[in-house]
């Protein structure tokens, strides 16, 4: 999940950058420049408690409202309060100007790590029912879509479904690791093991390690694989 | 063979799954060809235990299920199996098997497999036409006969939308699969030149999961 930064940074200039202000509005907009910066020092607390007061604060576009929520969102993600990111993500659609695609791809993960694959499964058809690709409408589609929508369809027990998401995402971008991995477990569940092995042992060979969970090495280790 | 670029929202009806029906054990050659018109993993399942006439079809084994033996789909004059005998069909005499694969970048996977027939396409249909699972949906389509369906990647692996549909003639697009039975004249090339094709497609964006489910009889990673 990422926030635009093109967005971030145009919104720290704006709230930073008013030198007419008076003095007590520019300390209320300071709570809001504060979460922006706090968001990229990955202090997800302090992103969520000055979101809060940039919010309360002041009275801010809609756009940059959304922002707000976006930023907590992800911070309640990262936390792992997923209902929590559930409903700010809301929030910051709800508001968005111009929805981006990506957001009801973000949103659909945050529905799953809140436990409701079946809406993360419909936000992603969502987008393929309206041709909403990553880039925009009528951009296609690629990993990123078939990636969420095999991760949500694995979550929902649809595994062959699932195995074949993750195949098409691997059609586009055929480097992505973890599309190996997640069909692998997809494979797993179907009991093809050799499938499953064959997946796990090329996301072995070109997962950058420092994201290699113990969950995910205690997956290989059952095949006999080992992510050195 | 390509399809028309598919346009439009896409709410369409589903079609009940032909997975969900049983297999039946294969008697006839009427029976075999019922089987095959599904254009799934029946066909060669019924070949299993099938019971046709001598010196038709040749069959071999392929992991759990037998098809008429082929020597490589992916390869120029691997793909035909000629029969010593025709296989009468309803009247309509079966001369060969046909099975064949092919990627071509950046549009899609194709596999056709089927059987090669003597008679006008008209001919061939119309005698086809009563042992064919969906027949209705079974209609002239340019100078073929075709019945026609699609699936999206991520819809449940048996079910097939027959609305929405890519019509003949541009590429099926991609995260699609076009499944089509057809009866059609055969191409410009040997073996098919002269005869009627009686073929099952799959065409867009063929995985090996997908494989696996319809075409137990191939190598489902023969496309990565």
């Amino acid at each position: 999940m990422t926030i635009r930064w093109p967005a971030l940074i145009a919104c720290v200039f704006i709230l930073t950058g008013c030198a007419g202000m008076q003095n007590p509005q520019k300390a209320n907009l300071a709570h809001c420049a504060t979460q922006f910066k706090a968001y990229k020092a990955e202090n997800y607390p302090l992103v969520l408690q000055e979101g809060d007061l940039c919010l309360q604060k002041n009275t801010l576009p809609a756009s940059l409202q959304s922002l707000v929520y976006a930023l907590q969102a992800d911070a309640h993600s990262n936390l792992k309060h997923f209902p929590q990111a559930v409903t700010a993500k809301e929030k910051s659609l709800q508001l968005a100007t111009k929805p981006d695609p990506r957001d009801n791809l973000d949103l659909s993960a945050m529905y799953r790590d809140a436990g409701n694959p079946k809406k993360a499964l419909e936000l992603v058809q969502y987008n393929l029912d309206n041709g909403l690709g990553e880039a925009g409408k009528g951009s296609g589609f690629h990993m990123p879509t078939y990636y969420h929508l095999g991760l949500a369809l694995t979550d929902l027990g649809q595994y062959r479904e699932a195995a074949e998401a993750f195949s098409t995402g691997l059609q586009r971008q055929p480097d992505f690791a973890w599309a190996y991995y997640a069909r692998g477990i997809a494979y797993d569940h179907l009991g093809d093991r050799d499938s499953a092995k064959a997946d796990f042992l090329k996301f072995s060979q070109i997962v950058k390690k420092k994201y290699v969970e113990e969950k995910h090495k205690a997956k290989l280790a059952e095949y006999g694989i080992s992510v050195l | 063979m390509f399809r028309s670029v598919f346009s439009g929202v896409a709410l369409l009806a589903v079609t009940a799954a032909c997975n969900a029906a049983q297999t039946q054990v294969v008697t006839t050659p009427e029976q075999l060809l019922t089987e095959f018109s599904r254009c799934d993993a029946h066909f060669f399942e019924s070949l299993r235990d099938a019971r046709l006439p001598a010196d038709t079809l040749r069959l071999s084994q392929y992991g759990s299920v037998k098809a008429p033996t082929i020597l490589n789909p992916l390869q120029e004059g691997g793909t035909y199996q000629r029969f010593e005998k025709p296989l009468i069909v309803n009247g309509v005499p079966m001369i060969g098997y046909y099975n064949q694969a092919q990627t071509m970048n950046d549009v899609g996977n194709f596999l056709f497999w089927g059987f090669v027939a003597d008679g006008p396409p008209q001919e061939v249909a119309e005698k086809l036409k009563p042992l064919i699972v969906d027949n209705t949906r079974f209609i002239s389509e340019g100078k073929a006969i075709a019945r026609a369906e699609i699936r999206r990647v991520g819809d449940p692996i048996g079910q097939w939308r027959t609305q929405g549909l890519t019509g003949p003639g541009v590429a099926t697009p991609f995260g699609f699969v076009d499944r089509v039975f057809m009866v059609d004249k055969g191409d410009e090339t040997p073996p098919l030149t002269g005869h009627t094709t009686v073929f099952c497609s799959l065409q867009g964006t063929v995985t090996a999961p997908l494989l696996q489910v319809y075409r137990p009889d191939l190598n489902a990673r023969l496309f990565d």
